[in-house]
């Protein structure tokens, strides 16, 4: 009896908590709450126009106003002969990103840290990040200039050393290394601002003691760094992997055309070629919610196994 | 003076009641609101009520608030698409094409027209008369007409759209004649490859153009094979039934040759928008291209502008037989009236004005009287200086665009237009190759079921086909893949979509 009714008093004191909390924290809420704002409106209240995907939309019915197809149209995806394709694109584009891309802002941020702070290693990361900054369609067109088989600066090069004009962006076996690299190049400065932060943050008693034990720059390296920004590490590779079907359409509608849709064609063109120009808006929202339902898995799964090997996740 | 004057302003309003009778206003204060696309001249905006539609606005009394969007499809396919309030007339997305049409009536998105055009709209009535083509064209297949349409039958005897354009300075230099075959073609290619119009050593680009892929570039030489020019998928034969044109053994040979003329480096291996081909026929290396015949004007002025001395010549495409080359497409974009326009009469009635009657379409193709265009003594119309030679410079059609006219919005261009803005030689070329014109695979509209096809199984084929043709030409895919090619046509679907196609055919009455 005793037992039960301090319970319940614990939770009444609980709820009181909560609002006194609340109340304390308000500025707190206050700034989060934009944030909550955005997500519900953007993210949330769309995911009711999913329903689209199991219906056959028409823009003067409505949505609850169409009628029920069920799974029609991912019978009709899984179906067709592009849907191997698309995934395999979708996927090896997205799994060879993070392969090239994951590392190298680590490394990146692993060299940078070995200078001493100053001018120099201001200079230069200021410059590696910059180009982070150049829109999408401005990087796609110094993409194509640089690449043009009649004027552009690889070709030239090419040409000076004796070889013919290659038309790399005519050639499907070239566009992953195209599209991997210049993301690379655009975005790896970027990406190793979180690592610097996080490389600032090691406590530098540790590096004194690894010193004292004899470790050289390089067991400093492995045995103090690394260990200590393996969280970071950990948390953005998984959700590096939960976004690994989402490649972004816009830089490869820029870059692709009819002869590398072999390998350049993901599911998002995909979508974007049957959703706005074909309108077929059921089976693009069809498309495209497969695409969301992988990437859900992806990010569960990844994160479990990350949980069982290093005990670390990020919920 | 007093007498002067008054016989002046006697002239004047003698002149006024020629130039037809002016119709009343019937929309005096109202407002309608109008989507459709840009203009194409691109430093002012429909959007901001240029002076011809001004004038409309003065003679109707219908204020237009415009919707114009250069980037129509993605602007209002989202637009329809999540159901929002439409304006009062639209153009029917995806623009240049009917595909929308009975969709959007089905959908009760636009409403049916007949019975308004029969009681409020006597030029479009007389129009559709005069023209049972374009009525057959306009009429969805339920025999209700939901849209009002663009159309340039009127001047397609007269343009050419592929015209081929090379480069005289260029032939005299080699001391070679103008091409006449395939053959020709070949070896004034060749020969272009290895000549050196600027003198150090610039590699040329024998032949090029702007498009969206690869067989853009070379489609015209379809027409050296027994194929239509520039073919793009359905094609029929004597007997009527229709055929995919990529899979026939004509298209083979087709593909055979350019491929060879790709690895030979007589094409261009880059797909380039209209700008960048401007800016590449400007650096003087680029023999011989395909395009519409009225530009030639435009690129000539590319070269002198670069300070290149040298022009283009119009030649005859290198067809086999007779009837190859396709006319333009008779329907452009479809228009038609919501159903959220609160006064449909006023739609109708606007839509009379300016796309049926002979004042609208005056204003909407001269531009205004006193400005572009005057009358002569016989009542002609003629462009006055604005236009042929514009004080700021601006090409016959920038400035008509400037004022708001010779768009395409709404229009149904007299042939005398045409004629009157582009030089003689250009119509000549347009009427020396009369014999070899044909019209265009008819443009029928689609059933609900055969939309249904349509919709599950063409955006895949043509995917493949525009991808493999590509291939071929590029010679990623070597030729002995052909037959697996088709293979996969069929398998796609093709047989049921040929069906379709061949019941859209029968219904046109084009046999």
């Amino acid at each position: 009896m005793n037992c039960g009714s301090e319970i319940w008093n614990g939770r009444k004191e609980g709820r009181q908590n909560f609002w006194r909390r609340l109340y304390k924290d308000r500025f707190f809420v206050a700034m989060i709450l934009p944030v909550v704002v955005y997500y519900l409106l953007f993210s949330y209240y769309p995911m009711y126009g999913v329903l689209i995907a199991f219906k056959n939309y028409m823009p003067s019915k409505g949505i609850m106003g169409s009628e029920w197809v069920g799974l029609e149209y991912f019978r009709q995806f899984f179906g067709g002969i592009y849907f191997w394709r698309l995934l395999r694109n979708t996927l090896l584009i997205s799994v060879y990103s993070l392969l090239w891309g994951f590392p190298i802002p680590i490394i990146f941020a692993l060299m940078l840290n070995e200078f001493r702070d100053g001018a120099f290693k201001r200079v230069v990361q200021t410059f590696s990040y910059l180009p982070h900054f150049i829109s999408i369609v401005v990087t796609c067109g110094m993409i194509i200039n640089f690449l043009s088989p009649t004027g552009g600066i690889i070709n030239l090069l090419v040409r000076a050393f004796g070889g013919k004009s290659i038309n790399f962006l005519g050639k499907p076996q070239y566009f992953r290394t195209i599209y991997v690299a210049s993301n690379i190049w655009q975005e790896f400065g970027w990406n190793s601002i979180i690592f610097i932060a996080a490389l600032s943050g090691v406590d530098p008693q540790l590096y004194e003691a690894a010193r004292i034990d004899g470790a050289g720059r390089f067991k400093q390296m492995l045995y103090v760094t690394i260990p200590s920004i393996m969280n970071t590490m950990i948390i953005l590779l998984i959700l590096n992997i939960g976004n690994i079907m989402s490649v972004g359409f816009e830089k490869i509608i820029l870059l692709y055309n009819s002869a590398t849709y072999e390998t350049a064609d993901v599911i998002s063109t995909y979508v974007y070629r049957m959703g706005l120009q074909s309108l077929q808006y059921s089976y693009s929202s069809a498309v495209g919610l497969f695409n969301s339902v992988i990437n859900v898995v992806l990010l569960v799964t990844s994160n479990a196994v990350a949980k069982r090997i290093t005990g670390m996740g990020i919920w | 003076m007093k007498k002067t004057i008054a016989m002046v302003m006697s002239l004047l309003l003698a002149l006024a009641g020629l130039s037809g009778a002016v119709a009343e206003p019937f929309g005096e204060g109202k407002t309608l609101s109008f989507a459709c696309l840009e203009g194409w001249y691109s430093a002012v905006t429909v959007n901001d009520n240029l002076p011809s539609w001004q004038k409309i606005e003065e003679n109707t009394g219908v204020k237009i608030k415009w919707e114009a969007n250069s980037d129509y499809n993605t602007a209002m396919q989202p637009r329809v698409a999540a159901g929002q309030e439409l304006p009062d007339i639209m153009l029917i997305p995806p623009a240049w094409s009917n595909s929308g049409v009975y969709k959007m009536a089905l959908d009760g998105t636009i409403i049916p027209l007949d019975d308004l055009i029969a009681e409020y709209a006597p030029n479009i009535q007389r129009v559709l008369e005069e023209n049972p083509a374009l009525k057959g064209l306009m009429t969805a297949p339920d025999g209700h007409i939901y849209s009002i349409c663009d159309t340039p039958m009127l001047v397609n005897d007269l343009v050419v759209q592929n015209a081929m354009f090379i480069r005289q300075d260029w032939l005299e230099a080699l001391g070679l004649e103008e091409p006449k075959t395939i053959e020709d073609w070949y070896n004034v290619l060749t020969a272009f490859k290895g000549y050196d119009p600027t003198g150090y050593g610039a590699e040329t680009i024998p032949f090029s153009r702007s498009g969206g892929k690869l067989y853009d570039i070379v489609n015209v030489f379809t027409c050296a094979y027994g194929l239509p020019a520039s073919t793009s998928y359905w094609w029929y034969d004597e007997d009527g039934k229709v055929f995919l044109t990529y899979a026939t053994e004509e298209f083979r040979e087709f593909l055979t040759e350019m491929a060879k003329w790709y690895q030979e480096g007589l094409i261009d291996m880059e797909v380039r928008d209209e700008p960048n081909f401007q800016s590449l026929v400007s650096t003087n290396v680029v023999g011989a291209f395909s395009t519409l015949s009225e530009r030639v004007k435009q690129y000539d002025g590319l070269l002198a502008t670069a300070g290149v001395t040298g022009n283009h010549i119009l030649v005859a495409p290198p067809a086999s037989k007779d009837k190859l080359l396709l006319k333009r497409d008779t329907t452009w974009n479809h228009y038609g009236i919501t159903s959220y326009c609160e006064d449909p009469v006023l739609a109708i009635r606007w839509l009379d004005y300016v796309w049926g009657s002979e004042e609208g379409v005056t204003i909407n193709e001269w531009g205004i009287e006193g400005l572009s265009f005057e009358y002569d003594e016989n009542g002609d119309k003629y462009f006055t200086d604005y236009v042929l030679n514009n004080p700021d410079g601006l090409d016959p059609y920038n400035a008509l665009r400037s004022l708001g006219s010779a768009n395409t919005i709404l229009v149904r261009t007299p042939a005398e237009v045409y004629a009157a803005l582009n030089p003689d030689y250009v119509i000549e070329y347009g009427e020396s190759l009369l014999d070899q014109r044909i019209e265009p695979f008819p443009q029928v509209m689609a059933t609900e079921e055969e939309q249904t096809v349509i919709d599950r199984i063409q955006p895949d084929l043509t995917t493949y086909c525009d991808e493999c043709v590509d291939k071929f030409i590029a010679g990623i895919m070597p030729m002995s893949e052909f037959d697996s090619f088709v293979e996969k046509l069929y398998e796609i679907g093709l047989e049921e979509l040929l069906a379709v196609k061949q019941a859209q055919f029968d219904r046109s009455g084009v046999r």
